[in-house]
């Protein structure tokens, strides 16, 4: 197939209307997000990626300092009142 | 009338089987449960109407109970529900008011006592994936009005896994995945079943004129579609004229590009249109139409570097059925590529294909992209012989967005939507577009059958731009972060299918029990 050669103007004009449907969909997507949003959030927010909240990633809370205090509590009453706590933990 | 009744065909069941399928119905979170063992001997159903059930269960062997549930559930002889699981299907009807079948995830046994269960996660509805492979597992919850549409119940009860979710889906108008665990399997095996007749019936029944193959190592079913009409294509390649070292020697990326499309393709009405930015060489130029003639036309570019408008450009220079874009360094493998990605708009609700792509060293560079939320390429760099969980990398499936590296497209759906949107000059043009594709009714499907190479490097990243993102999400921020071909209990960040353990409910319970405890 060999289709035929168009003139520049026609083209870029062609273009122009591809602009504008790309905009009409951009504002139905747009629309459409923000009452996501609304019913979500209560306000439009600007859009950044959620931090990550996998498995990789969230391990590390039991090493944190504020742990601390809370292992060595844990760690050091009596074994029975542990053994409780892990029961009712899991 | 009963809220659920669960039919199980239970011809060949074992009464063990039949026991602890029980046992998981009255801990499954409903009180008014009948269960319909079809085809069971009448020692086992005395057996099992005799077990102590809290008066949640009342177990029936006629289906005219049917006519009085608001439910049917089918349940696989052996396996179980998921513990409180009909909670979880109560509430889905109740938030999806028009929803009339719903499947969910499942667990299965492993043998291994530290991790004694594994999880199939399901995505969200995936027709073109429903002809491969019963993706959506083996229990279904229907309501009764739509059993009786499709088949006897019995009729139903009795069919492969995979004829009766074709059957059921077929006059389904709105099936809803619930991405929580519905199912515990008896089986070992998280592969999706697969049936050869079951698909070839269903091809007759929605009048798609293919050809079935079933291949038992997935296991899954090709639906190849027949080439009908032969549409025309226009290949449009964006190029510069770049060279680089592939397979050890050094080429003109766009010339091998297109001399592989000329020569390899066994589909060949096509026309190429390259979009040439002023540095291209004027040789490769030469080159270029030496091998593609009066079917090879070159536009020149003389504009800042836009992806998107290079691309629109090529578009609207040329007229054509179909448009290919396709970047300059790639090249054909298979040489039935095109006709594999044309043959699929038979189908009128197809509104873009892409095939997979391999790296150089034939590792997976896209196979299509899911959104983690962040917009990932699924199995990027692992080998394309795997067939990834549940054989994902195996069968036709629907995706959210393709890589636009090789995406074919049909030109009233690309001008319907306005084409790629030249606000994203570089990156997730490709991703834009195809959610528009959705959002204005069609499908973008993925096929594992048809392969090329792109040479793009491993080790790149494409940079992110902060102001993009926020303009990508303006426009589809709940898609990515709810990607529907995705599923919310796998991890994030990843470009792998894994399911995320609980390390973050712990991290909840943890804190909410500290709370508990102060």
């Amino acid at each position: 197939m060999v289709s035929p050669a168009f003139d520049p103007v026609v083209v870029q004009k062609k273009i122009d209307a591809l602009v504008e449907r790309d905009a009409e969909f951009a504002k139905m997507a747009r629309a459409r997000e923000e009452q996501r949003q609304i019913a979500r959030f209560g306000e439009i927010r600007e859009y950044s990626f959620p931090p990550n909240t996998s498995q990789v990633h969230v391990t590390n809370w039991v090493h944190s300092s504020w742990m601390r205090p809370v292992r060595f509590i844990y760690r050091n009453i009596p074994r029975p009142l542990r053994r409780l706590i892990k029961k009712l933990s899991i | 009338m009963s809220e659920f009744l669960v039919v199980t065909d239970a011809q060949g069941a074992t009464l063990d089987d039949l026991v602890t399928m029980h046992k998981s119905l009255v801990v499954s979170g409903s009180k008014d449960i009948k269960w319909l063992v079809y085809g069971a001997v009448p020692d086992a159903v005395k057996h099992l109407q005799r077990r102590w059930s809290f008066r949640r269960v009342r177990v029936v062997a006629t289906a005219d109970e049917f006519k009085t549930s608001e439910l049917v559930v089918f349940l696989n002889s052996g396996d179980g529900l998921y513990r409180e699981s009909l909670v979880n299907v109560r509430e889905t009807f109740r938030k999806n008011a028009t929803a009339d079948l719903i499947y969910g995830d499942s667990a299965h046994p492993t043998g291994i006592k530290a991790e004694p269960l594994s999880f199939v996660r399901r995505p969200g509805w995936s027709p073109e994936r429903l002809r491969a492979h019963c993706y959506v597992g083996e229990t279904l919850v229907v309501r009764a009005d739509l059993v009786a549409s499709a088949e006897t119940i019995t009729d139903l009860a009795v069919r492969h896994p995979h004829d009766r979710a074709l059957r059921l889906t077929e006059v389904a108008k709105n099936i809803v995945r619930m991405p929580e665990l519905l199912t515990m399997a008896k089986s070992q095996d998280t592969r999706p079943s697969a049936s050869l007749t079951a698909v070839a019936e269903h091809c007759a029944r929605q009048k798609i004129d293919a050809t079935c193959e079933l291949d038992a190592a997935v296991p899954s079913v090709r639906v190849k579609r027949k080439l009908t009409t032969e549409p025309s294509v226009a290949v449009i390649v964006p190029t510069r004229g770049t060279s680089a070292e592939v397979f050890g020697s050094e080429r003109v990326l766009v010339v091998e590009a297109v001399r592989s499309l000329f020569e390899k393709s066994t589909y060949q009405n096509f026309e190429v249109v390259v979009v040439a930015d002023t540095p291209t060489p004027q040789s490769v130029l030469d080159t270029l139409r030496e091998i593609g003639g009066a079917r090879l036309k070159i536009i020149d570019y003389d504009r800042p570097f836009n992806f998107a408008e290079k691309n629109n450009l090529g578009a609207m220079s040329c007229e054509s059925d179909l448009i290919l874009l396709l970047n300059d360094d790639t090249e054909i493998i298979t040489s039935d590529a095109l006709e594999i990605m044309v043959a699929m708009f038979n189908d009128p609700t197809v509104g873009v294909v892409g095939p997979m792509l391999l790296f150089e060293d034939s590792t997976i560079q896209s196979a299509g992209h899911i959104f983690s939320p962040d917009p990932t390429d699924l199995y990027r760099a692992r080998s394309p012989e795997m067939a990834g969980p549940q054989n994902l990398l195996k069968v036709q499936r629907e995706v959210s967005s393709l890589i636009a590296a090789c995406a074919l497209i049909r030109r009233d759906v690309f001008e319907q939507v306005g084409g790629l949107c030249m606000g994203f000059p570089g990156n997730w043009n490709d991703i834009d577009f195809c959610l528009k594709v959705q959002l204005a009714g069609y499908r973008a499907v993925f096929t594992p059958h048809a392969h090329l190479f792109h040479f793009e490097s491993k080790t790149r990243i494409a940079k992110r731009v902060e102001a993009e993102v926020a303009k990508l999400g303006a426009r589809w921020g709940s898609v990515l972060d709810d990607d529907p071909y995705f599923n919310p209990n796998l991890q994030r960040y990843t470009n792998i299918w894994k399911t995320d353990s609980t390390s973050k409910q712990s991290l909840d319970e943890a804190l909410s029990f500290l709370l508990t405890v102060a």
